[in-house]
C-alpha cells in the first residue's frame, strides 16, 4: 500500500498524539501484573509522570521482584522498595501490605528462606491490626509455617494447635474456610484424628468453598470420613450433595455404589 | 573523474538508493492485518494436519468469510513434533497467528503472557447457537465438561480460561474388519482380557498357517506411553485408594500422591498390582510389531495400512486416518484389561470410566491479535454446536458441544461411563520417565522377564523419584512467587470478577503452599531411600 502524502502526515499526527497520550496509569499495571507482565506493571507505574502512591510503590516493589531475570539484586530492590514504603508509615493500608510482601520475600523469595522471620512479621501483623486484609492473608500464611515448617514449631500437634488457634482470629469468612481446609487436609495428610478433620471440612464446607473442584473433593473426603466414624446420615448426605453437582467426575460410579450401599437408593443415571 | 572513483560512486549511489528503496518498503509496508486495506485477515494456526481437518478449516472459513465479507482467515498447518518450537519462536519473536492451537505442552506463563483470557466472554450466550436449546446458556456452559476439566482450556493457577475446546480424544484399538473375519469368522469381537489374548494367538496360527507376514498389533513409541500408562493406571486402581493424601478419592497430580506414596513407604514396585500391570504389559507386548519401541507413528500407521496387522493401538484423533481411504473395513474396539477376579488383575477396582475425559482441541486467541474481536467472533462460530458436529462428521472426531453427537462410524469412541477413577502410572514425572522409557524394554524383549524390569525399577526409582519431587517443588515455589504479584493486582482492581477470580485464586494458593511444604517435608524425612 502507498500512502499519498496527506495520508502520511495524517498517520504521523495520529502517532504522534497518540504517542503523547497519559497512559490509563495504575489500573493497567494491575492489570499486567494480573498477566505476569511484570517489567510491563514496572515501566507502566514508572511513567505515569506523577509521583505514584504508596500502594502504587507496593506494586512497583512487587513487579520488581518478579520481573526476569529474577536476580538477588532485584529481590534486594524489592526489599529496599517495601522498607522504603513501611519506613514512611507501617500503619496504613500500604504499609501493612508492604510488611506482608517483607514477610513473604522472607518465606519464599530469599535463599535460604527465612521461615522464623516471616512467621515473626506475620505476627505482629496479626497482632497489630487483626482485621486488615493483609494481616488476614497473614493467617494463613502462618498457619501454613505452624502446620509444615519444623523451624517455626518443631512439635506437629502443637503446631496444628497452633493454626487451629488462628482461627479465631479470623474476620474475613474466605480466610476462615482456607483455614478449615488446610487444618483438615493437613490432618488427613499427618494420619491425625479423623473426627477434627471431619469437623474442619465440614466448617470449610459450610462456610463456601469458592472452587468447585476443591468443594467436590472436600465434599467427598467429608463423606468417607463421616463413613469410617460411623456417621452414615453425614456420609449418605456429603455423597449425595456430591452426585448433585458433579455428574461428570470420575468418582461418580463409586459415590453411586456408596449412595446405594448407605440405603440411599439407586441415584438415576444422568 | 578516475575509472575507480566512478565506480565507488556509482556504487555509494546504488547503495543508498537501495537503502532508501527497503526503508520505504518497511515504512510504508501494508498492514498484515489488511489485505489491500480492506480486509481483516486472521491466521488460524493448528497441528492437525490430516487432510480431512485442513479440509473442514477451508471449508467453515469460506463460509465464515460469506458471513462476514470483510474478513479473510487463512490457516498455518504445523507438523505436531515442530509444534512446540514453532509455537515459542512465533510468541518471542511476536509474530504468533490471532488463533492457536494449545496442548502439546503450553504452561501458565505462556498463556498469561501470550493469550487473551476467554473468562469474560464465555460468561455470555453464544449468538452462533441461536435458534437452538443453547440459545440462552452461557457460552462455557455448551462444552460437555463445562471447561473445567482440561488445562487446554481452564488454567487452575491463573483461574482462567484461555481456550474453547473442540473434541475428545480418546483411546482404543482400530481393527482390520476384513482380516478379522477371515480370521475369527462371525464369532463376536472379544469381551474381555483373555478373549483377546485368544485372539491376537489365533492371529499368529493364521499367520503360520497362510505363510503371512502378519502380527496381531501394531504400536508406535508415540502412543506406547498411553498404552503403558492405560495398563498400569487400571492395576493401581487399589495402591491410589491407599495413598490417596486428601481422602477424595481422586490423585489430582496423578505423579505427586503416588511419589510421596513411595517415599513414605506406603506402596513398592513389588506390590502385586503393580507386579500385575507388569505381567499384563509382557503378555500383550509379545503381540505388538517387533521392534515397537522403535517404531514411529507413521510407520505403525504403514503397517496398519498395509494389512500386516489386525490391530493398531491409537485413539480417536487418528480416525479420519484409518478409517477413510483404506482398502479393507475398520472397526474400533476398546482394551480389554484384566479386572478383579482375574489371576492379573489384583490391584484393580474394575474398568476404567472415561466419563470424565479432558477435551482436548483446545483454540485461544493471542495477545498479538490485530483483529481480537474478530477472531472472538469466530471462536464462537467454530465452536457453535452446528460447527462442532460438522467437525465431528467430517473429520470423525468426538464432539464437546453439549448435544452434538458422535458420528454412527465411530460410535466405538463413545466415551465408557462405567468404571472408576484412574489410580497411578509409574513414569510420573521426567526422571521417572525416563527411568521406564530406559527400563520398559526388559518387558518385552523375549530374553526379559518382570523380575528384571522390576528389579532394574527398584534400584534407580527412589532417586528418580526423588529428583521428580525436588523438581516439583522448585516450579512450585516459583509459581507462588509470581502469584502473590498477581493477586495484589487483582486486588487493586474493583470489579465484581476480580474478586471471584481473587477468592479462587486465594484458596488455591494456600492448597498449593501446602503441598509444597508436604512434598519438602516428605524430601527431608525420607532422605535414606
Amino acid at each position: 500500500m502507498i500512502l499519498t502524502p496527506r495520508q502520511f502526515l495524517g498517520r504521523s499526527l495520529v502517532a504522534a498524539i497518540l504517542a503523547g497520550l497519559p497512559l490509563r496509569g495504575a489500573e493497567e499495571a494491575w492489570q499486567k501484573m494480573g498477566q505476569f507482565e511484570f517489567q510491563a506493571a514496572f515501566d507502566v507505574l514508572s511513567r505515569t509522570g506523577k509521583p505514584i502512591n504508596r500502594l502504587e510503590s507496593v506494586g512497583a516493589a512487587l513487579a520488581v521482584l518478579n520481573r526476569q531475570p529474577k536476580t538477588a539484586g532485584n529481590t534486594a530492590e524489592a526489599e529496599a522498595r517495601l522498607s522504603a514504603v513501611t519506613r514512611e508509615n507501617a500503619r496504613d493500608d500500604a504499609g501493612l501490605w508492604a510488611r506482608y510482601f517483607s514477610a513473604r520475600i522472607e518465606q519464599w523469595h530469599r535463599t535460604p528462606t527465612q521461615p522464623v522471620a516471616a512467621a515473626t512479621e506475620y505476627r505482629a501483623l496479626i497482632a497489630e491490626h487483626p482485621s486488615h486484609a493483609a494481616a488476614q492473608q497473614a493467617l494463613v500464611k502462618l498457619a501454613l509455617l505452624s502446620i509444615y515448617e519444623p523451624a517455626v514449631e518443631p512439635s506437629r500437634d502443637a503446631g496444628l494447635l497452633a493454626a487451629a488457634e488462628l482461627l479465631t482470629r479470623a474476620t474475613d469468612p474466605d480466610v476462615a474456610v482456607g483455614l478449615h481446609l488446610l487444618l483438615g487436609r493437613a490432618m488427613l495428610y499427618f494420619r491425625k484424628s479423623e473426627p477434627d478433620a471431619l469437623t474442619h471440612l465440614e466448617a470449610a464446607l459450610r462456610g463456601g468453598i469458592a472452587n468447585r473442584q476443591t468443594r467436590a473433593s472436600t465434599l467427598y473426603s467429608s463423606a468417607e470420613l463421616a463413613l469410617a466414624l460411623g456417621r452414615r446420615e453425614s456420609a449418605l448426605l456429603h455423597f449425595r450433595t456430591f452426585l448433585t453437582e458433579n455428574q461428570r467426575d470420575q468418582r461418580v460410579n463409586y459415590v453411586r455404589e456408596q449412595v446405594a450401599a448407605l440405603g440411599g437408593g439407586k441415584e438415576p443415571a444422568k | 573523474m578516475k575509472r575507480e572513483n566512478r565506480f565507488a560512486v556509482v556504487g555509494a549511489v546504488l547503495l543508498t538508493a537501495v537503502f532508501v528503496w527497503a526503508g520505504a518498503k518497511i515504512f510504508l509496508r501494508t498492514s498484515p492485518g489488511l489485505d489491500g486495506g480492506a480486509k481483516k485477515r486472521l491466521t488460524f494456526a493448528h497441528y492437525l494436519v490430516y487432510e480431512s481437518n485442513r479440509q473442514f478449516f477451508d471449508e467453515i472459513f469460506r463460509d465464515y468469510e460469506r458471513m462476514h465479507p470483510d474478513v479473510s482467515i487463512q490457516q498455518i498447518d504445523v507438523p505436531p513434533p515442530v509444534w512446540p518450537a514453532w509455537r515459542q519462536t512465533r510468541f518471542s519473536g511476536d509474530t504468533a497467528p490471532d488463533i492457536i492451537q494449545l496442548g502439546r505442552g503450553i504452561t501458565d506463563e505462556q498463556c498469561a503472557l501470550f493469550l487473551r483470557p476467554l473468562t469474560e466472554a464465555l460468561r455470555e450466550p453464544n449468538p452462533y447457537n441461536r435458534g437452538t436449546d443453547l440459545e440462552r446458556v452461557p457460552w462455557r456452559e455448551t462444552f460437555v465438561d463445562g471447561l473445567d476439566a482440561s488445562p487446554e482450556t481452564l488454567r487452575p493457577q491463573l483461574m482462567d480460561y484461555y481456550g474453547v475446546s473442540s473434541y475428545v480424544n480418546i483411546e482404543r484399538f482400530f481393527v482390520n474388519l476384513d482380516l478379522y473375519a477371515r480370521i475369527a469368522g462371525d464369532a463376536p469381537p472379544p469381551r474381555d482380557y483373555d478373549e483377546f489374548i485368544a485372539l491376537c494367538r489365533r492371529t499368529l496360527a493364521y499367520a503360520r498357517e497362510h505363510e503371512l507376514n502378519l502380527e496381531p498389533i501394531a504400536g508406535s513409541i508415540e502412543f506406547m506411553r498411553n498404552f503403558f500408562n492405560r495398563v498400569a493406571a487400571q492395576q493401581t486402581q487399589r495402591i491410589a485408594r491407599r495413598i490417596d493424601l486428601e481422602g477424595d478419592g481422586f490423585l489430582h497430580q496423578r505423579f505427586r500422591e503416588p511419589a510421596l506414596g513411595w517415599l513414605r513407604g506406603e506402596w513398592k514396585l513389588d506390590d502385586p498390582g503393580v507386579r500385575d500391570a507388569c505381567e499384563t504389559i509382557r503378555e500383550l507386548g509379545r503381540y505388538f510389531q517387533p521392534g515397537v519401541l522403535s517404531s514411529s507413528r507413521d510407520e505403525a500407521g504403514f503397517l496398519f495400512k498395509q494389512g500386516q496387522t489386525l490391530f493398531i493401538y491409537s485413539g480417536s484423533w487418528d480416525a479420519s486416518y484409518f478409517m477413510t481411504d483404506t482398502a479393507f473395513r475398520v472397526g474400533v474396539m476398546p482394551l480389554h484389561l484384566p479386572k478383579p477376579g482375574h489371576a492379573l488383575g489384583r490391584g484393580t477396582l474394575g474398568g476404567i470410566t472415561e466419563l470424565a475425559a479432558a477435551p482436548s482441541g483446545g483454540f485461544a486467541i493471542t495477545k498479538g491479535s490485530r483483529h481480537p474481536e474478530v477472531a472472538l467472533d469466530f471462536l464462537r462460530y467454530f465452536s457453535s454446536r452446528a460447527i462442532n458436529q460438522k467437525f465431528a462428521n467430517d473429520c470423525l472426531r468426538v464432539p464437546v458441544i453439549v448435544g452434538a453427537k458422535t458420528p454412527e462410524a465411530v460410535a466405538g469412541f463413545a466415551l465408557e461411563t462405567a468404571g472408576y477413577a484412574w489410580g497411578f502410572t509409574l513414569s510420573g514425572a521426567e526422571a521417572t520417565m525416563r527411568l521406564f522409557e530406559t527400563s520398559v524394554h526388559l518387558l518385552l524383549a523375549t530374553t526379559g522377564s518382570v523380575d528384571g524390569f522390576l528389579e532394574r525399577m527398584t534400584k534407580g526409582y527412589g532417586g528418580a523419584v526423588r529428583q521428580d519431587l525436588q523438581a516439583s517443588v522448585r516450579e512450585g515455589v516459583r509459581a507462588q512467587q509470581r502469584l502473590d504479584a498477581m493477586l495484589f493486582g487483582l486486588s487493586q482492581l474493583s470489579g465484581e470478577k476480580e474478586h471471584e477470580r481473587l477468592r479462587r485464586l486465594r484458596e488455591n494458593q494456600a492448597l498449593q503452599e501446602a503441598e509444597i511444604y508436604q512434598t519438602r517435608l516428605a524430601l527431608a524425612e525420607n532422605k535414606l531411600q
